[in-house]
């Protein structure tokens, strides 16, 4: 390739990709280096003709295994990790999983509580699954 | 003009980058048993049945998505060896993001350095260096400079993402610390108290943002880089940051281009004349 390419690719990598993940905070292509301080928790409400119960995270982990059951586990507490815009941008699937976790509901509602960073404010936001 | 030794400086780039590569997404370390490996078996983003957040790109079927990760590995085999190096790097990191991809909860900063890596390193000389089958060189001079830049970039980003109160006072490395993510004896030295802590995270920044210019200018060059292998050797030893360390040393290797320090340079008076 000659120099005509090589700088538009350079503009590209060095400049434009990291610059829109930084700015829209999506996606993982900023060269954050392990700087993150992010964390997130999980409450899970399954209902039914018996009433709502509450249904740990951890149990939800473990119908679903592999590694959404990775980022799952031990949501109870705040987890510090990067996942916690993966989970919100997927809450509807996670709430559509609380079901398996929770046999003969109707509805399950997952709350998922996440911080960027140790200061930012805290971010709720909530999906219903309707159980079959 | 420095040419021959850039190239080969890229070429050995290009080989210690790829064998990352290989290393990150296939099990050739799993008998060391390393924890954050255990993704690479049989290889990395190999269907496994399980159930996985749905992908922000196209989802693939399992039987297309175990081909795509064999034929990743194979060309990331031809772009370390040198055999048709531009295309199998482009092929390799592409379906390295591709596989990836498919478990967002996959993807890590690392991959994505060392895919953006072996596709920018296959755009450039390097493919006509330290190769089997060499590429015909086009443009050393901005091949470099497009692996330069880049590597520098990335410090400069990594200390825009850490200009942060949490991160400057140290609180963010105490969360790393209860996490069990420090070396318990850096743990307990390094950054043992609150001070300390926002000393090093300081420091790192400082590094960081020190490293992109040392990079860049042809005097500090060499010292930048041999700055920026140390720097990664002590956050191996502190944290072991998955591969990524690994990676960068890899991609540092193309500023080390040893032959134009040692060989006699061209008389430019001369060759004008």
């Amino acid at each position: 390739m000659k120099a005509r390419a090589h700088l538009i690719i350079g503009v590209v990598a060095c400049v434009v990709v990291p610059l829109v993940s930084t700015l829209t905070r999506a996606g993982g292509l900023a060269f954050t280096m392990f700087s993150g301080s992010g964390s997130y928790r999980l409450r899970v409400v399954a209902s039914g003709d018996a009433g709502e119960r509450r249904v740990p995270p951890t149990a939800v982990a473990a119908t679903a295994r592999g590694s959404i059951g990775d980022v799952l586990a031990g949501t109870e507490d705040w987890r510090f990790g990067p996942f916690g815009s993966i989970v919100r941008r997927r809450l509807d699937q996670v709430a559509a999983l609380a079901c398996g976790a929770a046999p003969g509901s109707r509805r399950a509602t997952v709350t998922l509580e996440e911080r960027r960073t140790l200061d930012a404010p805290i971010r709720t936001t909530t999906a219903v699954a309707a159980c079959r | 003009m420095p040419v021959n030794g850039g190239v080969e400086a890229l070429g050995r780039a290009r080989v210690a980058l790829g064998v990352v590569f290989l290393l990150r997404t296939t099990p050739a370390l799993a008998p060391l048993h390393i924890s954050f490996l255990a993704d690479t078996i049989p290889l990395l983003g190999w269907p496994d049945g399980h159930t996985h957040f749905t992908p922000f790109v196209p989802a693939l079927p399992a039987a297309l998505l175990a081909v795509l990760c064999i034929v990743r590995t194979l060309a990331a085999v031809a772009f370390t060896l040198g055999v048709h190096a531009r295309a199998a790097g482009l092929v390799a990191g592409a379906l390295g993001y591709v596989t990836v991809l498919q478990d967002p909860a996959l993807f890590l900063t690392t991959h994505h350095v060392i895919f953006l890596g072996v596709m920018l390193l296959a755009c450039t000389d390097a493919v006509g260096a330290c190769a089997l089958r060499p590429a015909p060189i086009l443009s050393p001079v901005s091949s470099a400079w497009l692996i330069r830049a880049w590597v520098a970039s990335i410090y400069v980003w990594a200390a825009i993402a850490k200009l942060r109160p949490d991160w400057l006072d140290g609180r963010a490395l105490g969360l790393l610390i209860r996490e069990g993510l420090v070396r318990p004896s850096a743990a307990s030295t390094l950054l043992a108290t609150d001070a300390r802590r926002a000393l090093v995270a300081f420091g790192v920044v400082a590094t960081e943002l020190l490293l992109a210019p040392l990079l860049l200018f042809g005097r500090t060059r060499r010292m930048g880089a041999a700055l920026a292998v140390a720097f990664h050797l002590g956050l191996e030893w502190a944290v072991s940051p998955d591969l990524f360390g690994w990676a960068m040393i890899a991609l540092l290797l193309s500023f080390f281009d040893f032959l134009n320090r040692f060989e006699p340079q061209p008389d430019t008076r001369a060759a004008t004349a």
